[in-house]
C-alpha cells in the first residue's frame, strides 16, 4: 500500500513536471504546494485570447502551487471600468490585474514590481524586447518603479492581400497617407465590384483614433501638461479618415473590429488596418479564411504615430497573497508560452526570440519580421480613459457622421478637455517620446 | 361614498411606534444617499485623482453641464425617446389588449407569446437586436426590406436610423407591460354596464368611446406614469446596442450620466446631473400623478 501510494506520488509530480516542461515554466520557480490554500483572482480582457491563454495556465499554476486562481474574463471597456472602480475604491477584488495605459490614474494603487523583477531577473534578462521595457511604452510604470509586465504587445498595422497589390502593380511599401491613397486609387480600378480596396471598423468609433494618430503630425500635449493638439495637422489629419472611406465597403461606417477582420479574411478587401493580434491566428487558418498565403503584414502609412497596445499584469496593493500573484505573473508570462500563443491565439509576443527563430521565419515570415519592426515604431497615446472614450472618440464619431466638421470637432476637443491633465506619468511618457509641445 | 377610515387617538400612538423603525430604514437607506448627492453636486470631486471631496465649488457642476453639448444632445433624445415610445407602446399595447381578450385557448396561448419580450434579459435584446440590425447580414435588411425591393440604411451606423434603432427596440420590449396592465383593466369593467350599453343599441365603437375609455382611464395614466419614467431612465439597450453612438446622437440623461459617474468618476458632475434628471423626471411624474387623481376622483 506504501509503495503504490509513493509511485502514484511520484507518477503525479513525473506528471506535473512534464506539464510544466512542456509549457516552459523553470520547474524552480514553482515550488510544489508553495501557495496551498490561498486564493488569487486574476482579470483578463474577453478576447478569446488573453483569457483562453490563462485558463491553461490556471490548471498548470494550480496543480503546481496549490493556490486557486480565479479568472474573470470581461470585455474591454468593461474590464477597465472595473479595473478602475476597484483600484480607485480599494475594494481589493482583484489580485492580479491585467492594465493598460487606461488605468494609469489609479497606478499608484497598484504594487510596485521592482523588487520582484531584481529577485527573480525578471527584466531585460528574461528575454523581452527591449524598447518595450521603457517607461510607460510597453511597461506601465509609476513614481520611476515599474507596476506591470507586459503579455501581449501589438500596434496598429494593415494585412495586405499579396496577389491582388501584386495583379495591380502596386506596393505597400507606403510611407505616407498620400502614397496609400495613390495606392489604393491604382488598386481599385483592377478589382472586381465585389472587392473593395480598403476595410476598417470605422463603426467601433474608438479605434478610428488610429488612423488620424497616423496621420497627425503634431503634438498631444501641451508644454504645461493640459491636453492641447495642433489645429490646422488635426484637421489635415481627420480629413484622412474621410478619405479614407472612400475605399471602404459602403457599410464600413457600420463594422465592427471582428466584421471588418471578416470582411477580409472573406477576401472582400484587398487591405485592413487593425490590430494584428486580432486577426492573424485566423487569416493563417484555412478553416476560417480565404485568404491563406496570399496575405502580407504591412506597416501603416505616417507622419504620426503607430498606436500601441500593451497589456501588463500588475498586482494591486489590497491583494492579500502578491507572492502568490507574482507567482502566477511569472507563470503567465515567459517566453515559450509567449511564442506558442502567437501562433495559435495570435496574441502579440512580447519576447524578442519569438521573431528570432528559423521556425518564425520559415512559418511566419510574412508576419513575423514586418510585426518586429512596426512594434519599434509604436507609441503610447497619453491619454486617460475617459478623455479618450467620452471626448476623443465620441467626437470622432460625431466626425464620422457629419455633425461635426473636422474644425468644430477640434473646437469640441479643446473645450471639453482644455483644463484638463493625464496622470504624471503619461506626461512624462509623452515627453520622452515627442508626443509634447516643445 | 365611503368615508376614508379614521384612527383614534389611542391607536395612532401605536401605529405611529410601529411605523417609525421602517420609517427610519426608509429614511436611513433612501434619503441618505440623495442628501449626499445633494453635498456632492456642490464639491468638486473626481474619484480617480483624490479619495474625498475636493471643496466647494458653487453651482459649477451645474453650470458645466447646461454648457456640456453631450449632456445638452442627451436631453434632446431623452425627450425625442420619450415623445415616440411612448405613445406607440400605449396604442399597440391597448390594440393587442382588446384584441386578444377572451378566454378561448387560443386568446390565452396568444396572451402568453405576446409577454415575452418583456421577460429577456435586456443584454440578450441587445444582442439580438444587434444581429437583426446587421445591415448587410440581418434579417431586417437582408431577408425584409430586400424582399420589398428596398435597400435598408445603416441601422447602427447612422444617427439618425440609430436613434430609431433604440425607438423599436423600446416599442418591442415594453409594449407588452402596457398590455398586461390594459388587459387586466379591461377584465375589471362590469361587464353589466357593456350588456346594458348593448341593449340601448350603442355601437361597439360607442362603447367603447363612452364606456370602457373612461373606465380604463386610470389604468392608462398608470401605465403612462410609468412607461415614461422608465423611458427617461432606460439604459440597458443604449449599452447593449449602441454605447451612445455613433458620436453622441444616442447618449440620454441616464447613459451621460453614467458616464460622468462611473466612466469620468466625476462624483461632483455626475450628481449636479443626477439632480437636474429629478428635476425633470419629477415635474412629468408629478403632472401625470395629478392627472391620475383626477381621473380617479372622476371614476368614483
Amino acid at each position: 500500500m506504501k509503495r503504490k501510494v509513493r509511485i502514484s506520488t511520484a507518477g503525479t509530480a513525473l506528471i506535473c513536471a512534464l506539464a510544466l516542461a512542456a509549457i516552459g515554466v523553470p520547474n524552480s520557480s514553482l515550488a510544489a504546494g508553495k501557495f496551498e490554500g490561498k486564493k488569487i483572482t486574476a482579470n483578463f480582457m474577453a478576447s478569446g485570447t488573453y483569457d483562453k491563454a490563462a485558463a491553461e495556465v490556471k490548471t498548470t499554476f494550480e496543480a503546481a502551487t496549490g493556490a486557486t486562481v480565479e479568472i474573470v474574463a470581461k470585455p474591454f471597456d468593461q474590464l477597465v471600468q472595473a479595473n478602475l472602480t476597484d483600484l480607485a475604491t480599494g475594494t481589493g477584488q482583484y489580485d492580479v490585474i491585467s492594465v493598460t495605459s487606461w488605468e494609469a490614474d489609479v497606478y499608484d494603487k497598484l504594487l510596485p514590481l521592482d523588487t520582484f523583477i531584481k529577485k527573480d531577473n525578471y527584466g531585460k534578462e528574461a528575454g523581452f524586447i527591449p524598447g518595450l521595457l521603457r517607461p510607460n511604452q510597453g511597461t506601465e510604470y509609476y513614481d520611476g518603479k515599474p507596476v506591470g509586465v507586459p503579455y501581449a504587445i501589438d500596434g496598429y498595422a494593415m494585412l495586405v492581400r499579396k496577389d491582388l497589390l501584386a495583379k495591380a502593380n502596386v506596393s505597400w511599401n507606403w510611407k505616407t497617407w498620400p502614397e496609400f491613397f495613390s495606392a489604393m486609387n491604382k488598386l481599385k480600378k483592377t478589382l472586381p465590384t465585389t472587392v473593395s480596396p480598403f476595410v476598417f471598423a470605422y463603426g467601433a468609433t474608438e479605434q478610428v483614433p488610429a488612423i488620424w494618430l497616423s496621420a497627425y503630425d503634431g503634438y498631444l500635449l501641451k508644454k504645461n501638461g493640459t491636453y492641447g493638439l495642433q489645429t490646422t495637422q488635426m484637421v489635415t489629419a481627420l480629413n484622412v479618415v474621410k478619405k479614407s472611406l472612400k475605399y471602404a465597403p459602403s457599410n464600413a461606417k457600420a463594422l465592427s473590429i471582428d466584421e471588418a477582420n471578416q470582411v477580409f479574411l472573406n477576401g472582400n478587401a484587398a487591405v485592413v488596418m487593425g490590430w494584428p493580434s486580432f486577426i492573424r491566428a485566423a487569416a493563417d487558418n484555412p478553416a476560417k479564411s480565404k485568404v491563406v498565403g496570399k496575405w502580407a503584414l504591412s506597416s501603416i502609412p505616417g507622419p504620426g504615430m503607430v498606436w500601441l497596445s500593451a497589456w501588463n499584469l500588475g498586482i494591486a496593493k489590497t491583494s492579500k497573497n502578491p507572492e502568490a500573484a507574482w507567482e502566477f505573473i511569472k507563470t503567465y508570462i515567459n517566453e515559450k508560452n509567449a511564442t506558442t500563443w502567437m501562433a495559435s491565439l495570435g496574441i502579440g509576443s512580447p519576447f524578442l526570440n519569438t521573431f528570432k527563430g528559423a521556425d518564425a521565419k520559415a512559418k511566419h515570415g510574412h508576419d513575423y519580421p514586418q510585426h518586429a519592426d512596426n512594434l519599434e515604431a509604436v507609441k503610447n497615446a497619453p491619454w486617460s480613459f475617459s478623455a479618450f472614450l467620452d471626448v476623443y472618440s465620441r467626437g470622432t464619431g460625431d466626425f464620422l457622421s457629419g455633425k461635426l466638421t473636422a474644425i468644430q470637432t477640434v473646437q469640441s476637443w479643446d473645450k471639453q478637455l482644455g483644463k484638463k491633465k493625464p496622470a504624471a506619468g503619461m506626461i512624462e511618457a509623452a515627453k520622452s517620446s515627442g508626443l509634447m509641445e516643445e | 361614498m365611503l368615508k376614508p377610515l379614521h384612527w383614534s387617538r389611542h391607536d395612532r400612538k401605536w401605529v405611529n411606534l410601529f411605523l417609525f423603525p421602517a420609517l427610519f430604514f426608509v429614511l436611513f437607506i433612501q434619503a441618505g444617499p440623495l442628501f449626499y448627492s445633494i453635498y456632492l453636486s456642490f464639491q468638486d470631486w473626481i474619484l480617480l485623482s483624490s479619495g474625498s471631496p475636493q471643496g466647494f465649488v458653487g453651482l459649477t457642476n451645474f453650470k458645466n453641464a447646461t454648457s456640456d453639448p453631450v449632456f445638452i444632445q442627451s436631453l434632446k433624445f431623452t425627450g425625442f425617446l420619450t415623445i415616440t415610445t411612448v405613445p406607440f407602446q400605449l396604442l399597440l399595447g391597448t390594440l393587442l389588449a382588446f384584441l386578444a381578450s377572451g378566454q378561448s385557448r387560443f386568446l390565452q396561448m396568444s396572451r402568453a407569446l405576446l409577454v415575452l419580450p418583456m421577460v429577456v434579459a435586456p443584454v440578450a435584446i441587445g444582442t439580438l437586436w444587434r444581429l437583426m440590425f446587421n445591415d448587410t447580414a440581418g434579417p431586417i435588411n437582408n431577408h425584409f426590406l430586400n424582399f420589398l425591393n428596398l435597400s435598408g440604411p445603416l441601422w447602427l451606423g447612422d444617427p439618425f436610423w440609430a436613434k430609431i434603432a433604440i425607438v423599436i427596440i423600446e416599442i418591442w420590449q415594453w409594449t407588452p407591460f402596457v398590455f398586461i396592465v390594459i388587459s387586466s383593466a379591461i377584465t375589471m369593467v362590469p361587464q353589466e354596464i357593456l350588456q346594458a350599453a348593448q341593449v340601448d343599441g350603442a355601437s361597439r365603437l360607442q362603447i367603447f368611446y363612452k364606456i370602457e375609455l373612461p373606465l380604463l382611464a386610470p389604468a392608462f395614466l398608470l401605465v403612462i406614469m410609468f412607461r415614461t419614467l422608465e423611458s427617461l431612465l432606460t439604459l440597458d439597450s443604449i449599452l447593449s446596442l449602441t454605447h451612445g453612438g455613433p458620436g453622441s446622437s444616442t447618449v440620454n440623461m441616464t447613459y451621460a450620466i453614467y458616464n460622468k459617474g462611473l466612466r469620468e468618476f466625476d462624483l461632483g458632475a455626475a450628481s449636479a446631473q443626477s439632480w437636474m434628471f429629478m428635476l425633470v423626471a419629477t415635474v412629468l411624474i408629478f403632472v401625470i400623478f395629478k392627472l391620475t387623481i383626477k381621473s380617479e376622483k372622476k371614476t368614483l
